[in-house]
């Protein structure tokens, strides 16, 4: 019986992969409405992209202390990332070993131990199971040794960043990351320390709309003179905006390896001598700046601490659920091939003056959020393709823009004018591959 | 309960009508007037995420001041904040305030409420606890908003887009 049920979903495993190599045409750009909409699509993607790739978790500063601990789910799977009384963090799953009953149900914490509340199976902070009520009636079968908490197939920490893969196997992060790695420690390195605080909390949001929606908008600059127009509120910020996108333009946006995508501004500036992406930590000439100033070149030697602030951060999105711009760093989580999740992280710079972290703040929560200025509109704007997508499935969409004009920088990355789909067209291209490997 | 009154424009009675007057401009997207209810030195318009932040810093869902409501409204009325194009239709319900001395001789007056939104795509029920500081205006003639908080029960989960004046 296990065998045909295996046989079987192996074939509807099979069966999607061969619809989705249909749907999703990247070199003729275009895409099936379907991508969107198949609940077969998506548990396709639950087993070949959730279960399977690294997937970005959280911050280890959001667990300063042995014990403390935060709840959360990641790739469909509720965890905890906790940070064991030994001071390592782990990322165990929420998710007894007895009947799989949730061990915590709190958003956060601090604790030594994790009881499930069904039948009082006790583990401590790392996983191990610590005690069984009545355990006889286990006779010899027990080995507590064995019957640890789960925990996230692996674990990766890279500067702060928590990553887990589901799956046992598969490249390492470094691998994962390839090219995207240079452009995240640009973000990282707006810190004085080299390190980011996730200490502000964060917020939580509903997409009605299939998480790709999200994904695609993550490297697409085209809509920024529409859809966010409003939040423009002095002609300034309207022109800069209209620079970046006119066709003389020398911003752009990159397909970095594994599906990441970077839209860079830099190239812009430098022939502006304008900053034109805030977020960078400099903003005003006071007391504050002048001394997170010296304490960046402290690290960084000078020149290299002036460029920084003067590039500001990069505006990048690490394949599957991992989103960095501005001060913020974003979490996605499907839910359905019609509903996602978004948490929105404004990230602190550990060891800089209050005056910097309050301002970014401030900005984070001007833009963003579920009644920031900016993020509210991209919402709307996702829920009515949701909808339209939904009625029309059949319907073709058009992922072109840009085809006619792509070059290949030294490194090899394709890269396009800012406005292009180039960076959604790298996307599907690794989509698909991973989608469809072994078929 | 009567009142701690302060001014003898600040009765409970006057409290609880401009609570009213508040919501009703709210609901019915009157954005200028309902910005005329503000005192704009004192004004703070805070919807917090309860987030439970190990840090000094706890990230809010709308933490405005004068400048950044004037901004909201202006933002509203561009023609192109398209989470509220068209509008949604927004009905409250506010129970009785519970009156207390807030500083400086104002009053702070906490109501829970039930707000339903209608858009195209969605109906949404936001609950929560208003608390508000509202004095007597400097001149005497009148009372003015000095803060509101509001206390979502779902704060703390993910919530869509909240773009109408709660």
């Amino acid at each position: 019986m296990d065998t045909l049920v295996e046989v079987r979903s192996s074939d509807q495993s099979a069966a999607a992969a061969a619809r989705v190599a249909e749907w999703v045409r990247p070199e003729e750009g275009r895409l099936l409405n379907r991508i969107y909409t198949d609940p077969n699509v998506f548990a396709l993607e639950v087993e070949r992209i959730w279960k399977r790739m690294w997937l970005f978790a959280g911050h280890e500063s959001e667990v300063p202390e042995p014990g403390d601990y935060v709840t959360r789910t990641v790739g469909t799977v509720p965890v905890v990332i906790v940070r064991s009384n030994d001071g390592e963090v782990r990322v165990l799953l929420n998710e007894c070993a007895h009947r799989g009953n949730l061990v915590c149900s709190y958003e956060r914490g601090s604790s030594s131990a994790f009881k499930c509340a069904y039948h009082g199976w006790t583990y401590a902070n790392d996983g191990r199971l610590l005690g069984i009520p009545y355990q006889s009636a286990y006779g010899n079968e027990l080995d507590k040794g064995d019957w640890s908490l789960p925990r996230a197939a692996r674990v990766a920490i890279y500067r702060g960043f928590v990553f887990i893969s589901h799956a046992a196997d598969g490249p390492t992060l470094e691998e994962h990351l390839g090219n995207a790695r240079e452009p995240l420690d640009r973000f990282i390195d707006i810190s004085p320390t080299g390190r980011l605080s996730f200490d502000a909390g964060y917020h939580r949001i509903q997409l009605a709309s299939n998480w790709k929606m999200y994904v695609e908008n993550a490297s697409d600059n085209y809509h920024a003179n529409f859809v966010h127009v409003s939040a423009f509120s002095t002609p300034e910020q309207r022109k800069i905006s209209a620079a970046i996108s006119r066709d003389a333009s020398k911003a752009i946006v990159r397909a970095l390896d594994n599906g990441h995508t970077e839209i860079d501004f830099r190239p812009e500036q430098r022939a502006q001598g304008a900053v034109l992406v805030t977020g960078n930590a400099a903003k005003v000439d006071s007391g504050a700046q002048q001394a997170y100033m010296q304490a960046l070149s402290a690290r960084l030697g000078d020149e290299q601490a002036k460029a920084i602030v003067a590039e500001g951060p990069p505006t990048l999105y690490i394949h599957p659920n991992m989103f960095l711009i501005q001060q913020d760093v974003r979490r996605l989580e499907p839910v359905s091939a019609h509903e996602s999740k978004l948490y929105q992280h404004p990230a602190m710079l550990e060891g800089a003056p209050d005056e910097i972290n309050d301002q970014r703040l401030a900005r984070h929560e001007a833009a963003y959020g579920p009644a920031g200025f900016v993020l509210s509109d991209d919402l709307e704007i996702f829920g009515r393709n949701q909808r339209v997508v939904e009625a029309n499935p059949d319907a073709w969409l058009r992922i072109s823009r840009g085809l006619n004009r792509e070059s290949f920088d030294e490194a090899g990355a394709r890269f396009s004018h800012a406005t292009d789909e180039t960076g959604i067209r790298g996307m599907w291209r690794h989509y698909l591959r991973r989608m469809t490997e072994g078929e | 309960m009567s009142a701690p009154t302060v001014s003898s424009a600040l009765t409970a009675a006057a409290v609880t009508d401009f609570i009213d007057v508040e919501g009703d401009l709210a609901d019915s997207h009157r954005l200028e007037e309902w910005l005329a209810l503000w005192n704009p030195d004192r004004a703070l318009y805070f919807v917090p995420t309860g987030a439970l932040t190990s840090g000094r810093r706890e990230v809010a869902i709308i933490r405005d001041d004068f400048a950044r409501m004037t901004e909201r409204v202006r933002r509203l009325r561009s023609g192109s904040a398209h989470a509220q194009d068209p509008p949604s239709t927004v009905t409250r319900v506010i129970g009785r305030p519970r009156l207390e001395p807030g500083e400086d001789g104002s009053v702070r007056a906490t109501a829970n409420f039930v707000c339903v939104e209608v858009r195209p795509d969605r109906e949404t029920l936001w609950a929560g606890k208003f608390v508000y500081t509202i004095a007597a205006k400097p001149d005497g003639d009148g009372l003015e908003l000095w803060r509101k908080d509001v206390y979502l029960v779902n704060a703390r989960s993910e919530i869509p887009s909240l773009t109408f004046l709660i």
